[in-house]
């Protein structure tokens, strides 16, 4: 034992862990019940290759895509759903989705290939995101819904509709560029510029093959106000297509429906509160190397910044964002779920982080625990930085401890760094707070994970290997375990695996 | 009172007592600081004046632009006393949400500049932060402009020592309590320190807003964080409050005691009061305690973040009278209906309905039953409920989208004698099956 690691053994368990913030991760009732059957869980992953392993629950996701029906249903609205491929590469997900008949927006040719391979038929597809000519080539031949980016994209995709289908209708969407929202929306490199739009509709006109199905716009708001002033918009540009001679049908109006991560909005408070403090005053930040995420000390004794981490923790899900964009007044005084409705609009969503909330977790192995010469505890995992994809969601609540000791209660801080030969290897920028003390051969297990984090980056670095997907059912007899390859939810019936 | 100048008219605001059956205290007099009394409308004309006046004469001679980060009252203060004393007034902020905040700082003088900001609050790693960019651009063209600080200047307090805490001393002498909502925290550190010095029992307490709620003006916790001279030690208490107590304060305070205040005034009061319900308890009645609030600014410009905190308070609410929002459901559920085939037949009868849509103008114009009339769901309720507007010699057909809404009108124009139905099928369905009828034929 290191000098450094007896004298950390030394100090109390409070010394080392008292006024660490905890950010404790939400789950819902289905990761509850795997969680609380981790005995099955590890005999599961444990005859597995190494590696940090997925564990993706499909179930979950019928949920959520029942949910999302259900609170647009309120308003008589039935959104066609295209479920986002592009937050996760799980096949099962993928299958779950088509077998709540949703669609699928894709983001690259093999994506679209992808969603095809799962039993997704063209009609059933959106198309977005940049496209090179194969991708484009692709969509025209499947007759995908296509959402067109700029008036350049729509002079390609005519161009190669004449080629590849010249007697066939193809429907298009425009983006719209989100920073032209009435209420100026930030700059984005998506979409079309308001001053184009003319010209795009002179384009559609000469070329009535390619038909004007509506218009999207993803604006990545979550503010309910600032939606519903899009969904306002997007339906004054319906009345002027009309009056151009179109007959559009579909609004869409992206993703962004964001679900909370975390348990209690008290402790986010917390957090944020913690490190301005220390930032400002020079305190423990409990943060590696005094990282700030978005908060920085500056001029004039101001700590700012704020709102960028605030921005994860979010106080309610998505419905009350739903019910102002519904209600908000639109064209001739009517709220916009009566237009939707009078005038048969229908109303397109891009789920990402919501259809895959809950849907998935991570589990790495840990395999040793250390102090630093700061005496700051390390837990090192059989996994890396680029196994989670935290840069793209910042999400920073403390994963849960599997363990078999039966005495895992004690509250215990440590940091997580990984596998990598390289000192930027730190997996979570804090210090995580966890139910019982780490040891070797345990493992951490990562809350919320399948849309984005998992394996948006994942990566095989130095070799190691990229993580192993698996599929976890409630079944009647418990929970039960397969590959992604096995799964179909077609096979699976309240609770029954046929 | 004559005044020579319209600054001379910024300060000594009035004293408000709150009567003592509406605050129900036993052993505290309330009173309310009316800072909206102030000739731009809000406590900020104090230190907008206040962090200017050393420099007018300076920004008079070179021509230096007063440059304020705001778009609420601090703007509109700086923008009026700017454009009074000749200056040109410079606003950097972010994207106003509301062409109203932007056509009143126009009509005053200012020179808007919005930023294409990731978030409305200062954030230090976007290059378009709206404080660092103000405080670049002062520090770059020092000779054009100048920049008013009001969540780093120290003289922010200072102002509201010398001239709010000494008012507030002058009117009531000794004061036991005191409340404000935390903005730039200027007004409570500065008035909150002349009151401790004179007395320094008294006890200062700042209210902020709970997470998730608002109060224009006001702060949460982690927000006061972006105030620099924001010092948590310096109260006794900081208590938080909803938009929802917000309002409720506005709204006591409007209709007992006729202040007009807007939202910050109206959480401070609420949150005032039961803060001083709970220290009221363990008085003895030895004496007479006061306390104070700061009533910030006018209610007029926030109806919208009153009707989006509390909408209920706006609904209308229904009359006595029979009226088609009112009909029992009995009568609506009985209410007679056509489906597609039978409109069609009465199409073909002598006696032809007046079809009446009752969907929206655009969902009307993409496609209607022919010879149909469009009158609004909400026009048609207000034409029913004041008579009879259609000809009785003739069935009347409503028609909305699913069958929904027609059924009620129907229900209420039979009550008003008509031959009325509702087409049960809705406008969408009946076009399809009129197409595809005609197709056949």
């Amino acid at each position: 034992m290191s000098a450094q690691l007896a004298q950390a053994e030394n100090k109390t368990t409070e010394n080392l862990h008292a006024g660490v913030p905890t950010l404790t991760a939400k789950q819902s009732p289905l990761v509850q019940s795997l969680l609380a059957n981790k005995e099955k869980l590890l005999q599961a992953v444990q005859v597995l290759p190494e590696g940090h392993i997925h564990v993706v629950l499909p179930q979950q996701m019928k949920q959520n895509i029942a949910e999302m029906r259900q609170i647009f249903g309120e308003y008589g609205i039935e959104p066609r759903i295209f479920v986002s491929h592009k937050p996760s590469k799980s096949n099962a997900l993928i299958k779950q989705a088509r077998a709540e008949n949703t669609g699928l927006d894709v983001s690259s040719k093999n994506e679209l290939i992808s969603a095809l391979k799962n039993g997704f038929s063209g009609q059933n597809i959106c198309c977005t995101g940049s496209k090179n000519d194969d991708y484009i080539t692709l969509s025209i031949q499947h007759g995908c819904l296509h959402s067109v980016d700029s008036i350049e994209e729509l002079e390609r995709y005519i161009k190669a509709c004449e080629k590849i289908a010249p007697q066939e209708k193809r429907n298009v969407l425009l983006r719209i560029n989100s920073a032209d929202a009435p209420y100026g929306g930030k700059i984005s490199r998506f979409g079309i510029p308001m001053c184009d739009l003319e010209a795009c509709y002179n384009l559609l006109k000469e070329n009535p093959n390619v038909n004007l199905d509506g218009f999207h716009m993803h604006s990545g708001e979550s503010d309910g106000d600032l939606r519903a002033e899009e969904l306002d918009f997007l339906l004054t540009l319906f009345k002027d297509a009309y009056e151009q001679g179109f007959s559009p049908k579909t609004i869409d109006v992206g993703g962004s429906l964001l679900k909370n991560i975390y348990e209690k909005i008290e402790e986010c408070e917390a957090f944020v509160d913690h490190l301005s403090d220390a930032l400002k005053n020079n305190k423990e930040t409990y943060t590696w190397r005094r990282y700030g995420y978005s908060i920085a000390a500056g001029n004039q004794n101001r700590v700012s910044g704020r709102e960028g981490l605030m921005g994860f923790f979010k106080l309610d899900d998505y419905g009350p964002c739903v019910k102002k964009m519904m209600n908000v007044q639109t064209l001739y005084s009517r709220t916009s779920h009566q237009t939707l409705l009078e005038c048969v609009f229908t109303l397109a969503l891009e789920p990402g982080v919501s259809a895959y909330d809950q849907c998935g977790i991570i589990l790495f192995k840990i395999v040793d625990t250390r102090f630093n010469n700061k005496g700051e505890h390390m837990t090192v995992l059989d996994g890396n930085v680029f196994n989670l994809s935290f840069n793209i969601t910042e999400q920073m609540a403390d994963p849960v401890l599997l363990t078999e000791d039966e005495d895992a209660s004690e509250t215990f801080s440590t940091y997580l760094v990984g596998n990598l030969c390289t000192d930027f290897d730190i997996m979570v920028k804090r210090k995580v707070v966890l139910k019982g003390k780490p040891k070797a051969g345990d493992y951490l297990c990562f809350i919320n994970t399948a849309g984005y984090t998992a394996d948006f980056h994942d990566a095989p670095v130095h070799q190691h290997p990229m993580g192993q997907k698996i599929v976890a059912i409630s079944a009647q007899d418990g929970w039960r375990f397969m590959s992604e390859d096995r799964f179909n939810p077609y096979l699976i019936e309240e609770g029954s695996i046929l | 009172m004559i005044y020579n100048s319209v600054i001379d008219m910024i300060g000594q605001t009035p004293m408000l007592k709150i009567p003592a059956d509406v605050h129900g205290l036993k052993h505290i007099d309330v009173y309310a600081k009316l800072e909206y009394m102030n000739p731009y409308g809000s406590v900020k004309d104090r230190i907008a004046y206040g962090l200017m006046k050393d420099h007018v004469e300076e920004m008079k001679n070179t021509g230096k632009k007063p440059v304020i980060v705001s778009n609420a009252n601090t703007a509109k203060a700086v923008s009026g006393i700017s454009h009074y004393l000749g200056l040109q007034p410079y606003i950097v902020s972010n994207k106003m949400p509301y062409k109203e905040v932007r056509n009143q700082l126009k009509f005053l003088g200012a020179e808007i500049e919005e930023l294409p900001a990731l978030t409305q609050c200062p954030n230090p790693f976007d290059p378009n932060d709206m404080i660092q960019y103000a405080e670049r651009m002062v520090n770059q063209s020092p000779d054009k402009f100048h920049l008013i600080d009001q969540f780093g200047d120290s003289n922010n307090p200072k102002i509201h020592f010398e001239t709010t805490g000494k008012e507030i001393y002058d009117d009531l002498g000794d004061v036991d309590y005191f409340f404000a909502v935390l903005g730039t925290s200027g007004t409570t550190l500065g008035a909150g320190n002349y009151l401790r010095e004179k007395n320094p029992q008294t006890k200062v307490f700042g209210v902020i807003t709970e997470t998730g709620h608002n109060a224009p003006g006001g702060r949460s916790k982690s927000e006061m964080w972006e105030v620099g001279i924001f010092n948590p030690d310096h109260y006794d208490e900081i208590i938080a409050g909803t938009k929802q107590q917000a309002t409720a304060g506005m709204r006591e305070l409007n209709s007992k005691c006729g202040v007009m205040c807007g939202p910050t005034g109206g959480l401070g009061y609420h949150r005032m009061l039961e803060k001083l319900r709970e220290i009221d308890k363990g008085l003895n009645g030895e004496k007479r305690h006061k306390a104070v609030f700061i009533a910030c600014d006018r209610m007029e410009p926030y109806m919208d973040y009153v009707q989006k905190a509390c909408p209920e308070m706006f609904e209308e609410k229904p009359s006595n009278q029979l009226r088609v929002q009112t009909l029992p459901s009995d009568k609506v559920q009985n209410a007679p209906s056509v489906d597609a085939e039978g409109l069609m037949q009465m199409f073909e009868s002598d006696t032809k309905p007046l079809v009446v849509d009752t969907r929206g103008a655009f969902g009307y114009s993409i496609g209607h039953i022919q010879g149909s009339i469009n009158i609004q769901d909400t026009f048609l309720e207000q034409m029913l409920d004041n008579g009879k507007p259609f000809p009785q010699n003739q069935p009347i057909v409503f028609a909305c989208m699913r069958g929904d809404v027609s059924t009620r009108f129907a229900a209420f124009a039979r009550e008003q004698g008509y031959e009325a139905y509702s087409l049960s099928c809705g406008v969408g369905a009946f076009v399809q099956f009129y197409d595809a009828k005609k197709a056949v034929a």
